[in-house]
């Protein structure tokens, strides 16, 4: 199956390199869209696009072909992408790694190397206790944190990656340092860690924590978000508790730089009708995900932003390497 | 609506078509190299929007456990695990494929499969919420020791000789090694190349090490013409043969099913710790490698009671195991269904009718096996100079399918020639598949285990004891055999 859209894509590519002159960006779409994904069939973003794509494909008139090519968080996605022929054939999804990539010396790019088409989704990061914690509220838990210096355990994903970035965000605005346990599987394992007693708190966004949450094992202190979650009304903010904290993860759709203005468009129509459907909406809610249909000028904005609050911040941590 | 009720929806020539169909395709994506449970259910699962949620689940149910036996066929006739799962049932697979017993092997695979299939899925149903519990009690320094209990089964799949064997796991930790480090942001062996952070992936060694490996055995040393091995006609199963399943299903259910429990670790380190189980427990140890039934029966049966054990966290708690688990996950969201204890008491027969289908399931195994046992193995009847060229493609093929990447298909082509000539040294496959699948698993948990709190839990938590009792007797046990070999030859 995988191998006979490999050979679609080939001809797609054939097709591309004959077609392109003649076929005008009036028609377009006239053939099949590639969406190419920078991570493992199954995972977080995998899912939402498959579902975000059999949705867009109907308002755009044309098949999109997803490819997983899964590599260094989305790097190699990201070069692959920026490499296209930029004629609206050739599309691909993000995560927050897009601003932390080209400061850690992992590729030389970032959004400024693309057309942004849309931010479609949010998920912010979250703080999470077991049910029976001592700690009622997060300020309970940051004064705890500020009297017992690398003592308390918080479970994150790796160095570099958003979940761990929105923690250590936390620890430098009070200046209070948790003990760090790094998980080599990213944020999912963490809620269960906490569940189970092995750790004290877990950095985990409502998506991944829903599950535990609602099942009454684990409690929230906080999400870091400048708003509540649509999903969770009865979650405070960080902002709320008068923590400011925000830290979001986005997913945008990218198309190769100096894709036509009325491709994006056509895109984003596409994709933006795709988020507003009966399908992606359940999909989200029951989730526990943000949607959001952001087009390319504010989400340019806010990558540009994000780009600014990563660059300080890993320098702060000690991760920021000049690329070459 | 109670279990018995539940069979009546799932009991329609729909929904059994839709199950058997699903496992129809899951065998045929875990038969093909490269292609997994996961891709199959990936890409079904857009069509199952529009059905509604007990149909889209049972399909890509039945999709999932044939998928896990599927990986049997080419483990069997081509010596290719189709997926990792499988890689333990070509050690004995294949052995007894090449002396012409290619069906038989199917037909314990699949008798093997179904038991332990169905042991799974009562397993859920009874005690599900229990498991749960023992689950979550599984922390870094818990999954330390099950690595090392794991690696204990280098006594099993080492041959003749353990120093090779421990060669063989060595290289295979060493391997695991490269790629980015989750812990320090550091890229370990990578050379600039970001194909590499990701760290060399394991099907495509897998498939060079057995497939590609042979390819290469049979070109060099075997006669030129001709087919590579006949089959030979039978494929029914003698009463020995059904003695050593009914002896074997019992202890490769329980791994199976609390070891399919643990999230990440699953059916591949089931089959392993399995397996091991099986050779130690024997009489005749030294059979295990060279086409013994038990191999076939303690792999397959462990691999496919690890399903009804990855639905565990999935139904009671909401919490995916493993990247099936995951688009299982993503299937029942779309249909405003949050698995986790609400949904048994809010949609008691949505649950009701996934145990049923699920062991329905079980039952499309025997059909499919023993269906095919007969037919199968003609494959074998084709003439080699078509057969080898057209292996070595599949190889190539699959190895490219996993992520779309040539990068693998290097890597492949790389384990493969390397696969043969360590054969030649003596260094079986199967112990650098087992330092590469454990190896991560080891050095990730015992150095979050020590960021968490020190080495000290690793021996001092209740669950490592056992396991580390359990290591030191799959150890010892063989050595003391050993030692009373010699003392009889001496006498």
């Amino acid at each position: 199956m995988k191998f006979r859209r490999s050979c679609v894509l080939l001809l797609v590519l054939c097709a591309a390199v004959f077609a392109a002159p003649t076929a005008g960006y009036a028609a377009y779409p006239d053939r099949p869209v590639t969406y190419i994904i920078g991570w493992e069939t199954g995972g977080g973003s995998d899912l939402v696009s498959r579902v975000l794509c059999a949705e867009a494909e109907k308002h755009l008139g044309q098949p999109i072909v997803i490819v997983n090519r899964p590599g260094g968080s989305g790097a190699k996605a990201y070069v692959e992408i920026s490499q296209a022929r930029p004629d609206g054939y050739t599309v691909g999804n993000t995560t927050g790694t897009i601003s932390t990539h080209k400061f850690m010396g992992v590729i030389p790019i970032g959004h400024e190397a693309f057309e942004v088409v849309i931010t479609f989704n949010s998920d912010p990061g979250g703080l999470w206790v077991k049910k029976d914690a001592p700690w009622k509220t997060l300020e309970e838990f940051i004064e705890d944190a500020r009297k017992r210096p690398d003592e308390i355990t918080v479970a994150a994903s790796n160095p570099g990656s958003i979940t761990r970035l929105g923690l250590q965000l936390l620890e430098v605005k009070e200046s209070i340092k948790f003990r760090i346990a790094s998980q080599a599987g990213g944020e999912a394992r963490g809620p269960s860690l906490v569940a189970g007693g092995h750790v004290d708190a877990c950095q985990a966004a409502p998506v991944t924590a829903k599950s535990l949450y609602e099942a009454g094992e684990i409690r929230p202190l906080g999400v870091q978000s400048e708003v509540r979650v649509e999903a969770f009304p009865e979650i405070p903010t960080f902002m709320e508790q008068g923590y400011d904290v925000v830290m979001h993860n986005t997913r945008q759709i990218l198309a190769p730089k100096g894709t036509p203005k009325e491709v994006v468009d056509t895109l984003y129509r596409a994709f933006k009708a795709a988020t507003e459907s009966e399908t992606f909406k359940k999909f989200m809610n029951e989730s526990g995900s943000m949607i959001l249909d952001w087009d390319q000028e504010k989400s340019t904005k806010f990558l540009t932003e994000q780009d600014e609050q990563f660059k300080t911040l890993l320098q702060q941590v000690g991760l920021f390497k000049e690329t070459k | 609506m109670t279990l018995f009720a539940a069979f009546e929806t799932v009991f329609t020539l729909r929904m059994i078509s839709l199950i058997f169909g699903g496992s129809a395709l899951g065998i045929i994506v875990g038969a093909l190299p490269g292609l997994s449970a996961t891709m199959g259910m990936a890409l079904m699962l857009p069509v199952t929007f529009y059905m509604p949620p007990s149909e889209g689940i049972l399909m890509l149910l039945g999709l999932y456990t044939g998928a896990v036996f599927g990986g049997a066929y080419s483990a069997i006739l081509l010596n290719i695990p189709g997926a990792p799962p499988s890689v333990m049932t070509s050690l004995d697979g294949y052995p007894m494929a090449q002396r012409g017993e290619a069906g038989r092997a199917i037909s314990l695979a699949t008798v093997g499969s179904t038991l332990g299939g169905i042991a799974g899925v009562i397993a859920l149903i009874i005690i599900a919420p229990i498991l749960a519990r023992f689950a979550l009690r599984f922390g870094p320094a818990e999954y330390t020791v099950l690595a090392v209990f794991g690696l204990s089964a280098i006594v099993a799949v080492s041959g003749k000789s353990l120093a090779r064997g421990f060669a063989g796991v060595t290289l295979g930790v060493l391997l695991s090694t490269v790629g980015m480090d989750h812990f320090t942001n550091v890229s370990r062996f990578t050379f600039g190349s970001i194909e590499l952070m990701s760290g060399i992936n394991f099907i495509p060694v897998v498939i060079g090490l057995f497939g590609l490996a042979e390819v290469i055995a049979q070109i060099l040393e075997t006669a030129k013409e001709g087919v590579i091995y006949k089959a030979v006609r039978h494929f029914f199963l003698s009463k020995s043969d059904l003695v050593k399943v009914i002896k074997g299903f019992l202890p490769a259910s329980l791994i199976g099913i609390v070891i399919g429990v643990l999230p990440g670790a699953g059916g591949t380190i089931a089959s392993i710790i399995s397996y091991n189980q099986a050779v130690q427990s024997s009489k005749e140890p030294e059979k295990f490698g060279t086409g013994a039934p038990e191999g076939i029966i303690a792999s397959e049966t462990a691999n496919n009671a690890s399903v009804g054990g990855a639905m565990v966290p999935l139904l009671t708690l909401g919490v995916p195991g493993s990247s099936p688990a995951a688009i299982l996950l993503g299937a029942l969201l779309i249909h405003n269904l949050r698995p986790g204890p609400i949904l048994f008491t809010t949609q008691p027969a949505l649950i009701n009718t996934i145990f049923a289908g699920l062991l329905v399931a079980q039952f499309s195994l025997l059909l499919w096996g023993f269906a095919t046992a007969k037919i199968a193995p003609r494959i074998l009847a084709v003439r080699r100079e078509v057969m080898l060229p057209a292996i070595a493609l599949l190889c190539v093929v699959g190895s490219f399918a996993l992520k779309n990447s040539f990068f693998d298909v290097g890597i492949m082509l790389v384990s493969g020639v390397a696969g043969f000539f360590l054969n030649k040294l003596g260094v079986k496959p199967g112990t650098i598949i087992l330092g590469l699948i454990l190896g991560p698993m080891f050095e990730n948990n015992l150095r979050s285990t020590i960021e968490i709190s020190g080495i000290l839990p690793v021996f001092t938590s209740p669950i490592c004891i056992v396991l580390w009792v359990l290591t030191a007797i799959m150890i010892l046990y063989p050595l003391c055999r050993m030692l009373r070999l010699k003392k009889c030859e001496s006498e």
